[in-house]
């Protein structure tokens, strides 16, 4: 196996806020290889976002507790001194935000923002770092590169600007791509585009990717490996196949049970409830005790989940053909060996019965059970 | 047939000004709405999709005469809208309801979940007093909230929770017609089917007329019977949702569905997509003849000159406005001869 | 304020008792503050000048809040040609000199504490006016207004439930800020000798008589100088605070932390 871009370890993350202390992101490890794309998934407040701006340094000084170890192509990111991690972010790490018009600088052309990027980092003169942003906008399939030099950020759409953003984060070939959310701002159609762009570029130069998004399906269709974020912790990783094909974690069951399905065919011409996960996810200046979903999760099928924490686990069985020793589907939960037992209440059709809402205490009350539609497993 | 029609649009324009003001004449015009026919049935779940910037929301707002409309006639429920005023404007706010996309700015935040729920109950004078908070209670036990939050302020809820706020708020007035405006777009995923299901449950419990506009072609499959593909302001293809969904007819249609990223791994590896290339025009620049023609991959060569209409292709009640299925429509003022066809 | 109520309780003297044998006396424990060139205790002065200057400075507020706050709302709100119509008007008002134009509406109407107060308020009208209109149109754009016109409220429901209570807070703070400015601008007219007239106690007049005794007897000016910047720096506090208060999200946070 060749030596891994990206390897982080028991990263945590604590931040002060006016409300107490909030444990963001607690103990996440991952690898990633170059060509490799990882997908970091969550809902909002999973502490996803967090842990890629804890690893560039990103999060305000004196706010922020980062410990553990991130280490990018032999250096720890976290123990890095401010100057060298400055230098790192060009050519290590790129990295491409949700919202491309606040990561571009509006006052400034397009061919200026560029040409800053590469003379940060790389020795060359003015006119040779023009040519450079030159090819790079047409790498990434802008229709008039040199045109496009001089015009300001306000003057594309969407999907250009996100295009310029990405054309900044490679501009000095970095080893490793941060996307957080970087197609959640477009239209589907764009999302396409850019999607085949990554793709594109990353075959071409061996980038090793992480990809942050809440979006199950833009993971299916780009990620190799699949980390499942909830409360700050790991709760699910392992092959996009492996996580998203044959999910054990109750979370990750009904995550993929809420999503409208375009593949899923109708049922006597009516489309079935969709299944929900009751409740909200947790605060993290609150995270319970026990395994951080038990509050919402339908199982429950362990007297250890309200009080003891679930490790991360590999969960393949040994007689499984299909495991591979290399890339673990690991989970953390104590329910994993129930399947179908994740059974996820939907609403009945009558509004009769309890049903799965958000209730302002907090608790939630859980559905009537559909047998048959364990959220995602059965498929 | 057209007695089971609540919403009815004929050639609905909305067209804003640029650049100008009431003194100063505009520099060119926004064609948000461009000649819009569509009938929502009494009862059904129309689903309305589209891009960013193709007057999706710009028509849900229209129907609810909140922008105005600058041609073209919109009906409710058989009664002319266009030019309605006063009193009768009153009565169309109450028997038709909105829900806005984002929970966080559509919720007056200095006002109790009790006052913002309860204010169409005041204006329209439906209820007062000990009444009043009745209602209120019922209603929000309807959308699946605990009555005794109705002394809370809005900042003290989750968005899913604000959306529920807003759905009570919405149906108060007890209206025929409910229009959800990206209402699920800015919720996580988990809570976003919690919105979907409680929708579909009081559209069959109330019988309501829901026009559910959204750019998420999923959420749309799963909650309509209906759908309606919108384009640079003119809606080109309409159809039974299960229709639509696997078997469009329009070229559009078919990039949009084939780009919606679905989480099979397996799938997505073989399934072909159709990448269109480029962007949108501006709706201030529509193109002449078909409007989807300068990113269309089966271009050619009536698209430039002819504005397809809708015409009736593909499963029974499907409807596309393209060429491909044969030329129909209004030609360009100094088209040739010959490709002109009436509908 | 507290201070205002009770003038005539707290003050040891007459305001006007004169003792002309007691006169510039340094400040001591008989004249806390000491007394003026005709005897008379300043302490009490400044003590009963409070609800002179006072009562000038709230009635001047009040007039400039109610009427440009209206004009605000209005021009704001509709904006058009109501907006240019009545924000041209605030701007003629706004382009002459401030005193000038307190100084043009006490000739006509002659001096006095009221037409003091209502000079002060017509200067100040226009500052509202814009102070409002600025807040209003950004509350005007936001969903909830349009949310609440989609289930029918009136226009004059949306001014009065929506957009003025969530435009309020720079209007609060414009209060407290004009209100401090209102007790200057009083003293200001009365140092002139426009405002309120003699013999009664006003910050203003007793900083205007104390001026020319200011090499010999400097508490003659000093404290109803510190009286001014104390009320000042009180109305500024307590816009401050106000403003907190009237919002639900620190009200909530203040009674515990919430949820």
């Amino acid at each position: 196996m060749t030596e891994p871009v990206l390897e982080v370890e028991d990263l945590r993350v604590r931040l002060r806020t006016p409300r107490g202390r909030a444990d963001v992101v607690n103990g996440l490890s991952y690898t990633v290889a170059p060509g490799e794309t990882v997908a970091v998934v969550g809902e909002s407040g999973s502490g996803k976002s967090v842990s890629v701006l804890a690893l560039l340094g990103l999060l305000p000084r004196g706010i922020a507790t980062v410990t553990g170890r991130a280490v990018l192509q032999g250096e720890d990111l976290l123990t890095m001194k401010p100057e060298r991690l400055r230098q790192v972010r060009g050519p290590g790490a790129g990295m491409v935000f949700q919202d491309p018009m606040t990561s571009l600088n509006p006052v400034l052309t397009i061919g200026r923002q560029l040409v800053e990027g590469i003379r940060a980092h790389q020795d060359v003169d003015k006119a040779a770092a023009r040519r450079r942003a030159g090819e790079l906008l047409a790498e990434v399939g802008l229709p008039d590169p040199v045109g496009t030099l001089d015009r300001y950020p306000h003057e594309l759409s969407g999907g250009m600007r996100q295009r310029v953003v990405i054309a900044i984060a490679l501009c000095n070939s970095p080893a490793l791509l941060i996307a957080d959310e970087a197609t959640t701002a477009l239209d589907v159609t764009v999302q396409a585009q850019i999607i085949d762009l990554v793709e594109k570029l990353q075959a071409e130069r061996g980038t090793g990717v992480v990809w942050i998004t809440h979006d199950l399906g833009v993971v299916a269709g780009i990620a190799d490996r699949v980390l499942v974020m909830y409360g700050g912790r790991c709760v699910e990783d392992g092959t996009v196949d492996d996580v998203l094909e044959n999910p054990r974690h109750p979370y990750t069951r009904g995550l993929l049970g809420a999503l409208p399905d375009l593949a899923q065919p109708a049922v006597d011409g009516v489309v079935p409830d969709l299944a929900t996960v009751p409740g909200t996810p947790p605060a993290p200046t609150d995270l319970p005790a026990g395994c951080v979903f038990w509050p919402r999760c339908p199982v429950r099928g362990d007297a250890r989940c309200e009080t003891e924490q679930p490790p991360l686990v590999q969960i393949t069985r040994a007689d499984d053909g299909r495991a591979r020793l290399d890339l673990p589907h690991r989970a953390a939960t104590w329910c994993a060996e129930a399947p179908g037992a994740g059974t996820f209440g939907t609403e009945s059709p009558s509004g009769a019965g309890t049903f799965g809402t958000e209730s302002p205490s907090g608790a939630g009350t859980f559905g009537t059970e559909s047998p048959g539609r364990a959220g995602g497993g059965a498929r | 047939m057209s007695d089971d029609v609540l919403v009815s649009a004929r050639g609905l324009e909305v067209h804003f000004p640029i650049g100008g003001s009431y003194r100063k004449k505009a520099a060119g015009v926004l064609r948000a709405v461009d000649g819009v026919d569509l009938d929502i049935r009494r009862g059904e779940t129309l689903g309305l999709v589209g891009e960013s910037g193709c007057g999706k929301s710009t028509l849900g707002n229209a129907l609810l005469r909140l922008v105005p409309t600058t041609g073209g006639t919109l009906t409710f429920d058989g009664a002319d809208l266009t030019g309605l005023e006063g009193r009768r404007l009153k009565e169309l706010r109450r028997r038709a309801g909105m829900v806005f996309q984002d929970p966080f700015a559509s919720l007056d935040p200095r006002r109790t979940v009790a006052q913002t729920v309860g204010e169409p109950l005041e204006v329209h004078g439906l209820r007062k007093g000990r009444d009043k908070a009745a209602r209120v209670a019922e209603l929000l036990e309807l959308v699946g909230l605990d009555p005794g939050v109705a002394g809370r302020y809005p900042h003290e809820f989750s968005g899913g929770q604000r959306q529920r706020v807003g759905i009570a708020r919405a149906l108060a007035g007890e209206p025929d017609f409910l229009v959800c405006d990206e209402a699920i777009a800015s919720l996580d995923v988990s809570v976003q089917a919690q919105v979907l299901n409680l929708l579909r449950r009081l559209q069959r419990q109330l019988g309501l007329t829901l026009l559910f506009i959204s750019h998420d072609l999923s959420a749309v499959r799963h909650i309509s019977d209906r759908i309606a593909v919108m384009y640079l302001g003119r809606i080109v293809e309409i159809g039974p949702a299960e229709a639509v969904g696997t078997d469009p007819q329009m070229p559009y249609t078919q990039a949009l569905l084939s780009a919606v990223p679905l989480p099979h791994p397996a799938l997505e590896r073989e399934r072909k997509r159709i990448v269109l290339s480029g962007d949108v025009p501006s709706p201030a620049a529509v193109p002449s003849g078909c409007r989807f023609r300068t990113r269309c991959p089966h271009v050619f060569e009536p698209c430039d000159d002819v504005d397809p209409a809708l015409q009736p292709v593909g499963a029974p009640g499907q409807q596309a406005a393209c060429h491909l299925h044969g030329i129909v429509g209004t030609p360009a003022t100094d088209a040739p001869e010959g490709i002109t066809a009436t509908p | 304020m507290l201070v205002a109520v009770f003038d005539e309780t707290i003050a040891p003297q007459g305001p006007n008792e004169t003792s002309i044998p007691d006169r510039l006396q340094p400040p001591s424990w008989e004249h806390l503050f000491g007394t003026d060139d005709l005897g008379r205790d300043i302490f009490s002065r400044v003590v009963l000048g409070t609800g002179v200057s006072l009562r000038v400075g709230f009635l001047a507020v009040g007039i400039a809040l109610v009427i440009g706050t209206v004009v605000g709302l209005l021009a704001g709100f509709y904006g058009r040609w109501v907006d240019d119509v009545l924000m041209r008007f605030m701007d003629m008002l706004f382009a002459f000199p401030a005193v000038l134009l307190a100084i043009a509406v006490l000739a006509v109407r002659g001096p006095g504490s009221g037409n003091t107060a209502l000079a002060i308020g017509v200067v100040y009208i226009p500052v509202f006016a814009r102070v409002t209109r600025a807040s209003v149109l950004g509350v005007r754009e936001e969903v909830y207004v349009r949310a609440s016109r989609s289930v029918g409220a009136s226009d004059l429901r949306l001014l009065t439930r929506h957009v003025l209570p969530n435009a309020a807070p720079p209007i609060i703070v414009q209060t407290s800020i004009s209100l401090a400015f209102a007790v200057l601008a009083e003293a200001a007219l009365s140092f002139l000798g426009l405002g309120t007239q003699p013999p009664a106690p006003s910050w203003g007049r007793m900083l205007a008589e104390g001026r020319g005794f200011i090499q010999d007897a400097w508490w003659l000016a000093f404290f109803p100088g510190m009286a001014i910047f104390l009320t000042v720096l009180c109305f500024n506090l307590l816009g401050d605070g106000l403003r907190d208060v009237l919002d639900p999200r620190q009200r909530t946070l203040m009674a515990g932390g919430g949820r």
